[in-house]
């Protein structure tokens, strides 16, 4: 008798199969994913330096996000990921080295994002409390999510998606309807310099759809995964958008900046008909707790991948996901997990390390990532034909 | 199988007939020969239920089989060719199709070798079981017939409803010292095969010493053991169990149990009930969406309100807590005890109402619940404002249709009570993101517990039927565990539009 994975992995059926992710997953998903981060950190670091300006900024960095992701589609058709990537056309060596830096980057961008949920939680539910216990409680669920591979972890966010949006989307349109446009609209008055660095940033902050080619050949449908990313990047940064426009003429540009989290600030003043909440910005800190979760989930998941690359065989790692069941299974999301526990933990402990990682990362990293991808190709181009010859002549053709 | 003519020969009608009615353990198929020198070979076949007792009777079919057995060849012939057996109300079918749906509405049917015909023989019918109505599962509308202890009568009353040469009974026995009758029903062509290799597979998994119910298999067959919602829906009522057949899931009947099991399911089944495909489309829809709330709310209500009492104070207006804080005057517990004293109370009393006989538990419940609610009121025990929350949070849990799954959610109140006692809407959320993503990681014989919001591959026709019940005409096409190659449900005929001036 076939055994029970064989039976549903069928992919005419409804069946879970959980090694493919549906376009429509991919697209809430990573809309949750990219709103939270961006519409949480974007609007203090472009409001003070560039004031009406900073809406180009986010329409110039979405745009170029845009670029890089059909580049990237160019460039690696087969995905980052899968058994046709050009990191497996590469030699074992520099295919685990890249691996093994991929990994390293999605797990600090990972510690990044649980510090910046606990702070989240910290300031505006726990009154500055228990941080090791949100730290550790976050880290388990993320741990306990993974357990059951990627589509799985995905259909949480694909269930919230309407849940989270309605209700944003509402505040949103009560607060523009309020809004008295004051002296935040100041257009064309910032430096070139400032101009520049703010589409630099907002463009790094986005450029987290080019994990649409990692996630490649894990989708149901490849060909439709980058025109999902760019959707869910257009919807994104349209959200982005229409925060940034409210915040600046509820706020204004000098007091936005000055605000740690301003988004979550305008929840507690919009007020709502009828009367019955007098604030909800402890209710609406769920929708950002949803989406950076669903953030930090996700770069815990890439980089598990990537270290499984690096110290096991994946195929098999992957079976053992598919079964639901396995050492694989349980012991790489632990062992990630622990190590982004321990660099949240650190960070907590110093403010200023994580200021200098987020440093690095918006700097650093993101340029990192886009270079290596250069390389990558560069050497699967390369590398990957001398291969080829090799394993031909392996064979006796 | 394509219809055909009644032959001469009985073999082949046999053969038609078994070939048509394999897997139907509920199909009894009797070969006899009959006549005074025993030389007419003869089939008679009917419905378990309806046709068992009548041999041993004095019924329409045991007189007629004695007054043939007294004839030589020919009479018989003669007499069923020409006569109808004698019987006024006996009628011949010369499609074998026409016999097999005369068979399936109660009557017995007669095949004899050398006649052409196949003659429909009525008798008792589906006999009246002496039923026992649904406590757990009424409906407004429609019927109120609820399955019994048998489970030949259990069988019957599915077949009664649907009267379908495709709905096959598989029997088997479980229990090594029990022998314990299980039927596993399913239509055939609306299922996907590997639904019922599963289960059967699943059954040869264990070997148990005796099932005296069907929560015994339902326990031992699924998947996520550590898990509090159900992976089988549970019914008692044989119209659900039949619609379940028609949406390629299948049934569980194991005797000595009242309780049908159905599977594959998900989350959305557990809220539907009978009543919605009964009722106009926007009441049904309106109070599925109750419904759905109410699954929310009876989870999470008492958590919530202790996060915001306790934490989240600045989200209520200032009126409502000051009148909150008024409530809570002399009461010497932290809002934590008092809940949890409130909603044990009411557990103790359900429990006991459960137990008690009939009318006994339903006063029990009703003056249980005033008397305690309001001495704990008076004397200061608990504010009244728990009393609301709990009362309005068993109301919740009452409007959920499916008493297992109703469970989970009782259970899980308790979780949520304790982590937003510690903290507050931060537990609230840790809590409601474990639920969700056990829920996501759940699955029934493969179908996501989801399903059909998630991991839907395209087919939104066939998820229509979620949170809204759409209007009839529109209900085409079944649910996506239904067999892709036979998802058309309802096909509007040509020119059928429902013009305004109809009533003219």
């Amino acid at each position: 008798m076939r055994s029970r994975t064989e039976m549903f992995d069928r992919s005419h059926t409804v069946f879970s199969n959980n090694r493919k992710v549906s376009p429509r997953q991919i697209r809430r998903a990573m809309i949750l994913e990219l709103f939270g981060s961006s519409s949480l950190l974007l609007p203090r670091m472009l409001g003070e330096s560039l004031a009406g300006d900073g809406i180009f900024a986010l329409l110039a960095g979405g745009g170029g996000a845009w670029l890089l992701l059909m580049l990237w589609k160019v460039f690696f058709p087969k995905g980052l990921s899968g058994k046709e990537s050009p990191l497996q056309q590469i030699h074992t060596l520099p295919q685990k080295i890249f691996a093994f830096l991929w990994g390293a980057g999605f797990l600090g961008l990972a510690a990044y994002v649980l510090y910046l949920l606990t702070l989240v939680i910290q300031k505006h539910l726990l009154a500055e409390s228990f941080d090791w216990g949100v730290l550790l409680t976050l880290t388990l669920l993320a741990v306990f999510g993974l357990r059951k591979g990627l589509e799985s972890r995905i259909r949480v966010y694909e269930v919230m998606f309407w849940f989270l949006l309605i209700p944003l989307l509402l505040v949103l349109v009560l607060a523009l309807v309020n809004l008295q446009p004051a002296e935040g609209f100041h257009f064309f008055q910032s430096g070139k310099r400032d101009f520049l660095e703010g589409c630099a940033v907002s463009f790094l902050f986005f450029c987290f759809v080019l994990v649409a080619v990692v996630i490649f050949p894990d989708c149901s449908q490849p060909e439709r995964t980058v025109r999902c990313a760019g959707t869910s990047l257009a919807v994104c940064l349209g959200l982005n958008v229409l925060v940034y426009v409210i915040l600046l003429g509820t706020f204004g540009s000098v007091f936005l900046s000055r605000l740690d989290f301003p988004v979550i600030t305008l929840m507690s003043v919009v007020k709502i008909p009828g009367g019955f909440f007098e604030r909800q910005d402890a209710l609406m800190v769920g929708i950002w707790y949803f989406c950076l979760f669903a953030l930090f989930d996700s770069f815990l998941f890439y980089g598990c991948l990537f270290f499984q690359k690096v110290f096991s065989d994946r195929d098999s790692t992957d079976a053992q996901i598919q079964k639901g069941s396995g050492a694989g299974v349980v012991w790489w999301p632990v062992i990630c997990g622990g190590i982004t526990f321990g660099l949240a933990a650190w960070f907590l402990q110093w403010a200023k390390l994580a200021q200098g990682v987020f440093s690095f990362y918006l700097h650093c990293g993101g340029w990192a990532m886009i270079v290596m991808g250069v390389i990558l190709y560069l050497l699967s181009r390369f590398c990957g034909c001398k291969k080829k010859i090799r394993e031909a002549i392996k064979d006796g053709q | 199988m394509r219809d055909q003519k009644v032959s001469k020969n009985i073999r082949e009608n046999i053969a038609w007939w078994k070939a048509q009615f394999s897997d139907c353990a509920d199909i009894k198929m009797l070969e006899m020969t009959l006549g005074k020198s025993m030389d007419v070979p003869a089939f008679l076949t009917y419905v378990e239920v309806t046709g068992g007792s009548s041999m041993l009777e004095r019924s329409t079919v045991g007189n007629l089989l004695c007054d043939l057995n007294r004839m030589d060849r020919q009479r018989v012939l003669d007499c069923a060719a020409k006569n109808g057996l004698g019987l006024s109300d006996a009628v011949p079918f010369a499609q074998m199709m026409d016999a097999a749906d005369a068979m399936l509405t109660g009557d017995c049917v007669l095949f004899l070798d050398g006649l052409d015909r196949a003659i429909k023989i009525p008798d008792k019918g589906y006999p009246a079981m002496n039923l026992q109505p649904v406590e757990t599962e009424k409906s407004t509308r429609g019927s109120n017939e609820g399955f019994s202890a048998s489970i030949k009568q259990n069988t019957a009353l599915i077949r009664r409803r649907l009267r379908s040469v495709d709905v096959k009974v598989l029997e088997r026995k479980v229990g090594v010292r029990s022998r314990t009758n299980l039927d596993i029903m399913y239509m055939d062509g609306l299922i996907y095969p590997e639904f019922l290799e599963e289960m059967e597979r699943r059954l040869d998994r264990f070997s148990i010493d005796g099932v005296q119910d069907s929560g015994v298999i339902e326990q031992l067959s699924e998947t996520y053991w550590y898990s509090p919602f159900p992976q089988f829906q549970t019914t008692r009522r044989p119209d659900r169990a039949a619609m379940a057949l028609l949406e390629g899931r299948m049934v569980v009947l194991v005797d000595n149990s009242p309780e049908a099991l159905i599977f594959p399911t998900d989350y959305n089944s557990f809220i539907k009930t009978a009543d919605d495909y009964y009722n106009h489309w926007e009441i049904a829809s309106f109070t599925r969406l109750l419904r759905y709330a109410a699954s929310f709310l009876a989870m999470v209500l008492p958590g919530l309100y202790l996060a915001v009492t306790n934490f989240h104070t600045q989200i209520l207006p200032t009126k409502l807590l000051l009148s909150f804080a008024a409530a809570r005057q002399g009461v010497p517990f932290p809002g934590v005890v008092e809940l949890l004293l409130m909603e044990l109370s009411f557990e103790l009393l359900r429990e006991a109402g459960v137990r008690l006989p009939g009318a006994m538990g339903n006063t029990i419940g009703i003056v249980g619940g005033l008397i305690i609610g309001q001495a704990a009121v008076d004397a200061n025990i608990v504010s009244p404002m728990v009393v609301i929350i709990v009362a309005f949070t068993a109301l919740c849990s009452f409007t959920i249709p499916n008493e297992d799954f109703a469970t989970a959610f009782r259970l899980l109140k308790f979780a949520f009570i304790a982590l937003c006692a510690a903290w507050g809407f931060y537990g609230f959320l840790i809590g409601l993101l474990f639920v969700l993503i056990h829920l996501s990681q759940l699955e029934s014989f493969g179908i996501p517990y989801f399903s059909p919001l998630v991991a839907n591959p395209g087919n939104y026709e066939e998820a229509a039927d979620t949170f809204v019940r759409p209007p009839m005409e529109l209900l085409k096409r079944r649910p996506l565990y239904t067999n892709e190659k036979n998802r058309v449900r309802l096909r509007m005929k040509k020119n059928s539009k429902r013009r305004e001036n109809d009533r003219k």
